[in-house]
């Protein structure tokens, strides 16, 4: 797994609790969301932290709710996490705190059990990519089966991605709000 | 990138690119690739073949040539209008053909609708190796038999050869219970399936004609009973489009629509797999049947996984691309008791020299090119992965294949589906 690391984005102060009724893991104002399904039925909870079993069939769909991201390049990533541990997010210079990117790139948090993964990298965080992933009108999709080697550890299964938003902030930069599996 | 091999028993094959065959024209502009000839005329999103006057005549033929010889599927709509007073006539034909004359062809006035010839005229005044269904207003006789009747489908055909408004040399006709002159919008819908010839009326679930018949071995003369050839095709591919005319007494002729696509088979086959990948380019779905399909610099290209019947829903699947020279040939890895050249067409050898890049998987959740912690899967419903055309390979003659892999249980010896391959070749 590679380690990465986000340049240009600002580490903040924590943001530990959730916010009511909103996504325990905020990103910014992007015009950029991931819908989750489990087992083919859509997620609405509201703070975006969803229980999961070992075998259960993960889907995603990335989309512009408004249509301001459609064809921009964007990166998701995943990160193996314990549940409850404390998360600070990475808030891009300007924008209001805790929304930004959650998942942990510094390498000192215990409770984080991997590096960021992109398993999406339009961006290229990962390295470039030749077919780089782009936004679909409609959404691009993801899917995937939760792995049966992390159920029954009290290991949360983080997700969030970034795509490309000009003009959005001063990185251009879009980030939806993280997604917690919690893997039972 | 990446090079991966496949533990497949490669069996060698070799396959012919065909171009890509399919277009629609809900109306007709300026912009339409087609020529007009004669009296025909643009206006209105429509085009007028023939207008209500005496001894009109017109055609219309599409810029290009199309495949036809695997099957095709057309649907044209029309409209005929006779005015008061006049008893109309003559009619209007769909024209398939593969004369010299090209989209230029317009043959004679009143019942020869366009396309066909007088007696008096001289040889080849028509259209030579031609099929044609005709639409025909106008109750005559000629060359010793008779239509059956002033509201009639018939298909003409005389081989390589002129072929003539006598019903002498029709495959068959029927006259519909819907009067197709009635200044009302009509759709004729034409299915060719090599060995059947099929007219579809207004919609109709059933042919409203249907006759054996194939570009290759030809059909029958059902008055005469006597066999005709098939035609002489340019690879499979003929001139597509419309005549109409008028006589003594005459009708309005207006074609309104017209869609087109090849039936042709995809020129690189994947395994009989319940798994697809539909493209699209810019947010249009590709219709070509063959999927080699153009593309260029920066185009956004749509792929969408799925499963028609729903029988690889929630199998792992890997995608893999390879950039090629366009042109180059390529052979299929064909699974073991599976019938070539349906497999797997991406090159694994290194040996090829047209394959400029090893077999890159962007997607893998079978694991072939190392495998990920989140391994993609097909989603019911189709899974969407967008992408653009990467600028640096624009204008170098290249083709960007693109083939995927699912788990199919039971479909074979290793449990494999592979769906056809696409090639963008990219401009």
């Amino acid at each position: 797994m590679r380690r990465f690391a986000l340049i240009g984005l600002l580490l903040t102060i924590g943001a530990l609790s959730a916010v009511a009724q909103g996504p325990t893991w905020p990103g910014n104002a992007t015009d950029f969301a991931c819908e989750v399904k489990i087992n083919g039925l859509i997620d609405s909870t509201p703070s975006r932290v969803l229980t999961v079993n070992a075998l259960d069939i993960v889907g995603l769909r990335f989309h512009s709710p408004g249509g301001g991201t459609d064809n921009q390049l964007f990166s998701a990533f995943y990160q193996l996490i314990y549940i409850g541990v404390p998360l600070v997010s990475q808030v891009i210079p300007g924008e209001t705190p805790p929304g930004g990117f959650w998942l942990d790139t510094s390498g000192t948090n215990p409770g984080v059990l991997t590096t960021v993964v992109p398993y999406l990298d339009g961006i290229g965080f990962g390295g470039p990519a030749f077919l780089a992933p782009v936004l679909l009108p409609g959404g691009s999709d993801f899917s995937f089966v939760v792995p049966p080697i992390i159920a029954g550890q009290a290991i949360s299964l983080f997700l969030q991605a970034v795509i490309v938003e000009p003009g959005l902030n001063s990185l251009d930069l879009g980030i939806d709000d993280c997604v917690e599996l919690q893997v039972i | 990138m990446r090079r991966i091999t496949l533990s497949v028993t490669a069996l060698l094959a070799l396959v012919v690119c065909t171009t890509a065959q399919s277009f629609n024209f809900p109306s007709f502009t300026g912009t339409t690739p087609a020529t007009l000839n004669g009296n025909a005329f643009a206006g209105g999103g429509g085009v007028r073949l023939a207008a209500a006057m005496a001894s009109t005549k017109g055609s219309l033929f599409h810029n290009s040539q199309f495949e036809v010889v695997n099957g095709f599927d057309t649907t044209f709509s029309f409209k005929i209008n006779v005015p008061l007073g006049n008893s109309g006539a003559d009619g209007m034909a769909f024209v398939i053909h593969n004369d010299p004359r090209g989209t230029t062809f317009l043959g004679n006035h009143a019942a020869a609708l366009g396309y066909s010839a007088f007696a008096t005229s001289p040889a080849g005044t028509g259209v030579l190796n031609a099929l044609v269904v005709e639409i025909d207003t106008f109750a005559g006789s000629f060359g010793g038999y008779a239509d059956g009747s002033s509201n009639q489908l018939s298909i003409h055909t005389n081989g390589v050869n002129e072929v003539s408004h006598s019903e002498g040399q029709s495959l068959g006709r029927v006259t519909p219970t819907t009067n197709m002159s009635n200044n009302t919008v009509h759709t004729l819908r034409v299915l060719y399936l090599p060995g059947t010839l099929s007219l579809f009326l207004n919609g109709a679930a059933t042919p409203t004609l249907s006759v054996p018949y194939s570009f290759a071995g030809g059909g029958t003369h059902d008055l005469p009973n006597t066999p005709v050839g098939g035609l002489s095709l340019n690879n499979g591919m003929a001139w597509l489009g419309f005549t109409a005319s008028c006589g003594g007494s005459f009708e309005d002729h207006d074609l309104l629509s017209w869609s087109f696509t090849s039936l042709a088979p995809p020129a690189w086959p994947g395994n009989s797999s319940d798994f697809d990948c539909e493209v699209k380019v810019n947010g249009t779905v590709d219709a070509t049947s063959d999927r080699v399909i153009g593309a260029s610099a920066l185009d956004v290209i749509g792929l969408r996984f799925h499963s028609p019947a729903g029988g690889t829903d929630s199998q792992l699947f890997s995608a893999f691309y390879q950039l090629v020279v366009t042109g180059a040939a390529l052979n299929s890895l064909v699974v073991p008791g599976e019938t070539p050249p349906g497999g797997f067409w991406l090159d694994t050898t290194g040996m090829n020299p047209g394959a400029l890049t090893g077999v890159v998987p962007y997607l893998d959740g079978l694991g072939l090119g190392g495998g990920g912690f989140l391994t993609p899967l097909v989603i019911p419903g189709g899974f969407n992965y967008g992408f653009v055309v990467p600028p640096s390979i624009g204008g170098l003659g290249l083709s960007l294949m693109l083939q995927a892999l699912v788990v199919d249980p039971g479909l074979n010896s290793l449990n494999l589906g592979i769906d056809d391959a696409i090639e963008l070749q990219i401009n």
